[in-house]
């Protein structure tokens, strides 16, 4: 019986990297990441510059042999300074959103499962989060919490929160409803079985695909709180940050717009497309 | 030899999916004469429903295709016809009515609209006067209120209901010929034979042929004419409905009219068809029906059987029809 | 459809209470002595009691809480620290020109995204889809303020058919406006065309078909007819990200909106301009999502005749 069930999770699974292997760009998109990844952990090995290395004789230098992406008002590498603003973006955005649907999924396992006065608090809690539009949420609580890394990355949590929660909440009562959690419930397993053995299982694909398509989201959000001066501070190497300080130099400089800006793209662009392709193999509407 | 409305010759439509190509409808033959019903029957899987879909020219959207074969309709073969001349006979000469009466109807676009929208596409005549006509065609099916229940949405009508309004629908614009897709296998047993006394009323009053298709031999007895028996995408019987009822020849109808339970035999004496419809991957060798067939002996392993001409235009494509079959070969 | 009405009514009501109290207890939110951390690091006593003083700090919750509300049915947003005026003076020309702003971006945006997403589902998995997708990807992955700045340096800087900043004119309008909508008619595009398909699977397209009508009214009168109910509720979300966006368009374009003022005020702590600017913000999503609800009811006869 037990082995049973493994089986039919194991072939679940098989069933999943089949269809995901046939998902070419969201492949292509998980190969972008995990160089991204990588650069985020060596990149201040193998930047080719300081990121605060002042160099006055080389300003505001196009992209050269040199330079790649040229330099900045202080002469400094701007690919190097890229290069290590990957560790920046990817730890917000990770953290932000993994604090985000941790919290989201237990609020949203408690509002589904126990129904009552749990669920209209959580469920108007996220109402209300719900009701202050996009990045406003964000830059209110930057407002109280004042500017700084750490506080986008609190910001950008309670922004995704509400997203998972109702999310794991729908889930919950689709599965709560359905015949073999009925009949789990009659044999008298006890809550705890019921939410982990199936309950959250059942929600698990959507949460992974909110999860990845968030990241991106969270990062593209993040980049903007800095870009506005609520995030990141100078001198850190931020893309956003970079991107806002290079705006004064547009006329003669525009790489210094262009290459931060073109970094969270291909940031942000990863994670949705590996989002899509993960949701496409999950998905068991799509199957044809 | 009566008139034939449609006739369909050698035809095929294979699905062309990633994973192989699966011939759904394999090298088909039929007539249908005018003001009769053929029942086309088989099990889920065996091509009848696709065959419709082939004739009626409603393939799009899957990956199916007519790859050989005619559908002769008036004379002309109408597998040649570009999609814009196909859609000209859709609705006008050949209807359909489907099997789900609850999702066969726009949920957002009001009865009267829905039937309407047919007629304008097909006859040149006012939105008044075709009102006039839906009206008409709502009271023919025997619903009431008719007047009110145009302006009515789906979900605010029975199953039964809408079923008699797909009728309507169907029969708009008078289509030679009306295909019914298992078109009351979804309904309650009382509304089912409301259903069919319907069907065949109005098969007598408009002169429309139908082609029935079933899974039902029930159904089969009481609405049809001549009877075409499917299996794997091929035709394995056919006949007038008594020579399949009382001189049944292929061992598949047989175990069909055995599964089906009779009145004063306990059911676990019922005959049940061993196995599964194979999958397409897999068919076996020589005749289709080999691996679930309990007459089965080695010719059948090796060669698929053409058609056993049993007189009357009855044919069954299985070996023991054959003039030369013995009963020691089965052994 | 009245009970429904009525029941979005009180919902939109409720929320609305709450967020303005939870706009009141911002400025008590903020960690330690809330006037300290306003008046800033360099301040002296006096300074922090002035800013007790100003944002009532020193008097009794309730008390406040009651003259907040009040204050808010009169029109009255407070005074503005920084200028010393009152907020609503502030937003005078500020609000105008951020709803023209948004409605510039979303005018286009719903239409292109919509009739994107239409195009790629009518030619699924061919070319039209990849494009469309293409497309409508890059447009959520992307920056807007890089959009932006690429649009500026391109088209003002370079080609000058445009100018980069000012709100004075609807050519003043035309690169923050699509600046702002990019993001929302990816997302509509992408949200429009699995809608489309999921619809497109459906009985009753099958029976429009079997009726010989053509498929482009198959594709508008039946599938986007349909399509159009769930359509219409993420059009109402993405006015969120369209106000939010707002506030980064309105940056780069240094466009003189409510959007810039709240970048303003949070650097300069501006608690009474920043309530009432998030206040503002949340008002307008709230209504909005309101009147999408009724929408959506509208659009569904079964809701609409219940």
């Amino acid at each position: 019986m037990n082995n049973e069930k493994e089986q039919i999770k194991f072939s679940r699974f098989n069933d999943f990297l089949r269809k995901f292997k046939k998902q070419k760009t969201a492949i292509a998109a998980l190969v972008v990441i995990i160089i991204l990844v990588l650069i985020a952990i060596f990149s201040y090995k193998i930047a080719p510059y300081g990121i605060n290395e002042f160099d006055y004789s080389s300003v505001l230098q196009g992209p050269s042999a040199a330079h790649w992406f040229g330099t900045d008002d202080f002469g400094r590498d701007l690919f190097s300074r890229i290069l290590c603003g990957t560790r920046i973006s990817l730890a917000v955005g990770i953290c932000a959103v993994t604090i985000g649907a941790l919290s989201g999924t237990v609020l949203g396992l408690i509002a589904g499962y126990y129904n009552g006065p749990a669920e209209s608090v959580i469920m108007r809690l996220c109402d209300v989060l719900f009701a202050f539009p996009g990045i406003v949420l964000a830059i209110a609580v930057i407002a109280v919490l004042g500017a700084g890394i750490q506080n986008v990355v609190i910001a950008v949590a309670v922004f995704s929160m509400p997203t998972f929660c109702r999310l794991v909440r729908s889930s919950v009562l689709a599965t709560k409803e359905s015949v073999y959690v009925q009949a789990e419930r009659s044999l008298g397993a006890k809550d705890s079985r019921i939410l982990f053995r199936h309950i959250l299982p059942a929600a698990f694909p959507n949460i992974i695909v909110q999860y990845t398509m968030s990241i991106g989201s969270s990062i593209m959000t993040a980049a903007s709180l800095s870009f506005l001066g609520m995030g990141a501070q100078a001198p850190t190497p931020e893309w956003g940050l970079i991107l806002s300080a290079g705006r004064d130099y547009m006329l003669n400089a525009i790489h210094l717009t262009f290459f931060p800006g073109l970094a969270i793209f291909i940031t942000v662009l990863s994670f949705n497309l590996l989002g899509d392709g993960l949701r496409d193999a999950l998905d068991p509407k799509l199957s044809e | 030899m009566a008139e034939n409305v449609l006739e369909v010759r050698n035809l095929h439509t294979y699905f062309f999916a990633d994973n192989g190509t699966v011939p759904a409808v394999d090298g088909v033959d039929f007539e249908l004469q005018k003001g009769h019903t053929l029942g086309i029957v088989g099990e889920s899987g065996s091509g009848k429903s696709v065959t419709s879909l082939s004739i009626i020219g409603l393939l799009m959207g899957t990956t199916g295709r007519v790859t050989d074969g005619e559908i002769i309709l008036d004379g002309e073969d109408i597998t040649k016809y570009s999609e814009k001349q196909r859609r000209k006979l859709r609705g006008s000469k050949i209807s359909m009515i489907f099997q789900e009466p609850m999702t066969s109807l726009n949920p957002v676009m009001k009865i009267g609209k829905q039937i309407r929208e047919k007629i304008l596409q097909h006859e040149k005549i006012s939105k008044k006067e075709a009102d006039e006509e839906v009206i008409k065609l709502l009271k023919m099916t025997g619903l009431p209120r008719v007047e009110r229940m145009v302006n009515e949405y789906p979900f605010q009508l029975s199953g039964g209901q809408r079923q008699r309004v797909m009728i309507a629908l169907a029969l708009a614009c008078k289509p030679e010929i009306l295909i019914a897709d298992e078109p009351t296998t979804a309904l309650d047993v009382t509304i089912q034979a409301q259903i069919l006394d319907l069907m065949n009323t109005l098969k007598e009053e408009t002169g429309t042929s139908i082609l029935f298709i079933t899974h039902d031999l029930g159904v089969v007895a009481e609405t049809c004419d001549d009877v075409v028996v499917m299996y794997c995408g091929r035709i394995v019987e056919k006949g007038t409905v008594f020579d399949i009822f009382k001189n049944t020849a292929h061992p598949y109808t047989e175990g069909l009219f055995n599964s089906i339970p009779k009145i004063g035999v306990r059911a676990e004496e019922l005959d049940v068809i061993p196995g599964n419809v194979p999958n397409p991957k897999y068919m076996p060798k020589g005749c289709k029906f080999s691996d679930r067939c309990k007459y089965c002996f080695d010719r059948c392993l090796e060669e698929e059987p053409g058609f056993a001409d049993l007189g009357n235009g009855h044919f069954s494509r299985c070996w023991k029809n054959f003039p030369g079959y013995t009963e020691q070969e089965a052994e | 459809m009245a009970r429904y009405g009525l029941k979005k009514l009180l919902e939109m009501l409720l929320t609305l209470f709450i967020v303005v109290t939870l706009v009141f207890f911002l400025v008590r939110m903020i960690p330690g002595d809330p006037a300290r951390m306003i008046a800033g690091e360099q301040a002296t006593l006096e300074d922090v009691e002035n800013v007790r003083e100003t944002l009532g700090l020193n008097k009794p919750v309730g008390e406040q809480y009651v003259s907040y509300i009040t204050g808010l049915f009169h029109g009255d947003l407070g005074t503005s620290m920084r200028t010393k005026r009152p907020v609503t003076e502030e937003l005078a020309v500020r609000y105008p020109n951020t709803v023209k702003l948004a409605l510039v971006a979303i005018s286009w945006s719903v239409i292109v995204g919509i009739l994107l997403g239409v195009w790629s589902a009518r030619h699924r998995s061919k070319w039209q889809d990849y494009v469309g997708m293409t497309v409508a990807v890059s447009g959520i992955s992307l920056p807007n303020f890089w959009i932006g700045f690429m649009l500026i340096a391109l088209f003002a800087v370079k080609l000058h058919w445009f100018p980069a900043t000012g709100a004075d004119s609807f050519r003043h309008l035309i690169l923050p406006g699509f600046t702002l909508g990019t993001t929302i008619m990816s997302i509509l595009a992408r949200f429009t065309r699995s809608s489309m398909i999921e619809q497109l699977k459906e009985d009753y397209i099958r029976t429009g078909r079997s009726k010989g009508i053509g498929e482009s009214a198959i594709t508008w009168r039946h599938a986007f007819r349909n399509s159009m109910i769930s359509v219409v509720t993420v059009v109402g979300m993405q006015f969120g990200f369209l106000l939010g966006g707002s506030v980064v368009t309105e940056a780069v374009f240094a466009y003189n909106g409510i959007g810039q003022l709240l970048v303003t005020s949070v650097a300069f702590r501006d608690y009474p301009c920043i309530q009432s600017l998030i206040l503002i913000f949340s008002l307008h999503f709230v209504v909005i999502n309101f009147i999408v609800d009724i929408l959506y009811a509208v659009l569904n006869p079964e809701i609409q005749l219940s």
